[in-house]
């Protein structure tokens, strides 16, 4: 997997399975930031959301993994 | 005769003690009975996380992701509309109250944190029921 996907995953996990409101929205922060840096060099536009679900499933497969080795609790 | 130290019944200055604290306690303000409301509407959506996150992000026996047939997924969007919809009311319910000073402060506080959740939900709903689904299937990840 390309390292930046890699980094916009962590960072959608830490989003997804953030404690509490305030650090939920610091995460998205985050999480959006690495995306926009990410599409700014693909060949075309995406917004954030488009972004979002187009790696829907591939986040979903990346997540699945990664809760065998040490599930959080989602919020 | 000895006293029961251990009879509460019998002592009636610890009952009227322990009343006054719990009535001083007691602050029916409009903030902190809006701040149950909202309570009660995070811990739905707390259970619709946890039930998402069972159901989309968790193995099945094999160790594969699970099927999300399509009364999964029916279920999964009307769970996301209900919780927009009652968490935009408990918002607009927090903006309509009269609060001054330090609650008013502590309403902006709480506003932000209400949006945080919402805009959650609204990119549950983009991400996993999009409205342009032509536009979205070129997208797709093969």
């Amino acid at each position: 997997m390309d390292p930046r996907l890699e980094k916009i995953f962590e960072a959608w996990y830490d989003y997804e399975h953030a404690p509490d409101e305030d650090a939920k929205d610091y995460c998205r922060e985050q999480r959006s930031r690495l995306i926009q840096d990410a599409v700014r060099v693909l060949p075309i536009f995406y917004s954030v959301g488009d972004f979002l679900h187009r790696y829907r499933d591939q986040f979903r497969d990346w997540t699945i993994k990664r809760n065998l080795r040490a599930p959080k609790k989602r919020f | 005769m000895t006293k029961d130290l251990f009879r509460v019944e019998s002592d009636s200055l610890r009952d009227w003690g322990a009343l006054v604290r719990d009535v001083e306690q007691f602050n029916p303000s409009l903030l902190s009975l809006w701040k149950e409301e909202y309570e009660r509407w995070k811990h739905a959506y707390q259970r619709f996380r946890d039930c998402e996150e069972h159901t989309f992000f968790t193995a099945d026996e094999t160790g594969a992701a699970r099927r999300l047939d399509e009364n999964t997924l029916r279920f999964h969007r009307r769970a996301v509309l209900a919780l927009l919809s009652s968490g935009e009311k408990c918002r607009e319910h927090l903006n309509s109250l009269p609060l001054e000073g330090e609650e008013a402060q502590e309403r902006l506080v709480f506003a932000k944190r209400a949006a945080t959740l919402i805009d959650g939900l609204r990119e549950t709903l983009e991400v996993w029921h999009p409205v342009n689904v032509e536009r979205i299937a070129g997208l797709k990840v093969s």
